[in-house]
């Protein structure tokens, strides 16, 4: 799946991604491709995103997600 | 001769200037690139953003938002977020975005004291402080964006547009359209709605020359949304703010770089060509004074010869 994770000044990831590991509003939750249209809040915590058979891991103060058909986007 | 020494002087002061001028106008290219590729970085985030406002626009949740909701008709002051820039030597670029903000104030028949500001830029806080308008806040338009200003300008708007003191903000700025043209551009930030959204991120992208792009149409789709329409909106309007902010910050420091490009190469120009005007003068004036010794030594020599 596509994922973007970007704060307004700055893009931190922007690529293809196997998947994305997020603290959600309602509980940590993994987002893999085609996955269901969801819209929620973050809360801060890590975020892992496992891309290239890497992990990257990255600190957030919160966010939202928004996850559609052709990917996930993660607005910091 | 006094004539040809004054010229001579003349012609190397302007070659300095044009020295200068050519330095500004490569340096102001440099950083009109710089500007404009860092909008264009911005832009994954401004159409994340933008979507996920465009897909639940339809909630009455949205709607009712203290930073959606609709205060037209109502009498309340508003608040103008003016962008300039601090320096001159950019041509029209300032004083057409202080004129189209007055144009604004007078089109909505306001009163300068219903008015207060919002001042990024020297020239902005000098204007609006000439005028009898007030200024809550001014800050110097530096060539660093970071995200401390933003959140300033956006803490100050969002708080008075929420808690009622005014009923509308707008941001006045100079939209780069393409080097050699740039529009000054008010839009309204508070009360938040999509198509000036849309607007403002359809802009990031010039319409002519580098970077120039096709726009792609964002297609809706049934979301679960966790945890709370509300919850979700809290968080994203300020966000969806900050893009208004940031972009018109980015936008007038590309239109502010790109004007004063212009105008350098202008200036070059005309130095160059008052270079050649006075270079033609001083070689009139030294075949003068050349032709004026020869007639005099040879008018001597036939007053001696005829002796």
């Amino acid at each position: 799946m596509h994922l973007v994770i970007a704060k307004v000044d700055q893009v931190f990831f922007d690529g293809e991604a196997l998947s994305v590991t997020v603290p959600g509003s309602q509980g940590e939750m993994t987002i893999l491709g085609e996955h269901m249209p969801l819209i929620t809040t973050l809360k801060a915590g890590t975020i892992v995103v496992r891309a290239d058979g890497a992990e990257q891991s990255m600190q957030i103060n919160g966010g939202i997600l928004e996850v559609n058909r052709e990917g996930a986007t993660v607005v910091l | 001769m006094a004539g040809l020494k004054a010229i001579k002087s003349k012609i190397r002061s302007i070659e300095k200037t044009e020295t200068v001028t050519k330095a500004m106008e490569a340096v102001s290219a440099a950083k009109m690139r710089k500007a404009q590729l860092t909008a264009l970085n911005g832009r994954a985030y401004a159409k994340a953003a933008v979507s996920i406002l465009a897909r639940v626009s339809g909630s009455d949740v949205l709607k009712n938002h203290p930073l959606t909701r609709n205060t037209e008709g109502v009498a309340a002051p508003a608040l103008y977020i003016v962008i300039t820039s601090d320096k001159g030597l950019a041509g029209g670029l300032n004083s057409a975005v202080l004129r189209a903000v007055q144009n604004d104030i007078r089109e909505s028949g306001l009163q300068p004291s219903d008015v207060s500001i919002v001042a990024v830029g020297k020239k902005a806080n000098d204007f609006f402080s000439a005028r009898g308008f007030t200024i809550v806040l001014y800050r110097p338009n530096t060539q660093e964006l970071d995200a401390t200003l933003i959140s300033e300008i956006l803490a100050r708007a969002a708080d008075a547009f929420s808690q009622g003191t005014v009923g509308i903000v707008k941001i006045a700025y100079q939209n780069f359209i393409s080097t050699f043209e740039q529009r000054p551009t008010v839009r309204t930030i508070f009360p938040l709605t999509l198509s000036e959204l849309e607007a403002v991120v359809g802009d990031i992208t010039p319409k002519r020359g580098a970077f120039a792009e096709a726009e792609s149409p964002m297609q809706a789709a049934p979301y679960t949304i966790e945890p709370s329409e509300a919850q979700v909106f809290d968080t994203i309007l300020p966000k969806l703010a900050s893009i208004f902010v940031y972009h018109a910050l980015l936008e007038s420091q590309a239109s502010e770089h790109s004007a004063r490009m212009v105008a350098m190469k202008s200036a070059s120009d005309k130095a160059s060509e008052l270079e050649h005007s006075l270079t033609l003068q001083f070689n009139k004036a030294r075949q003068a004074a050349i032709t004026r010794e020869v007639s005099e030594i040879t008018g001597g020599m036939e007053a001696m010869a005829s002796k």
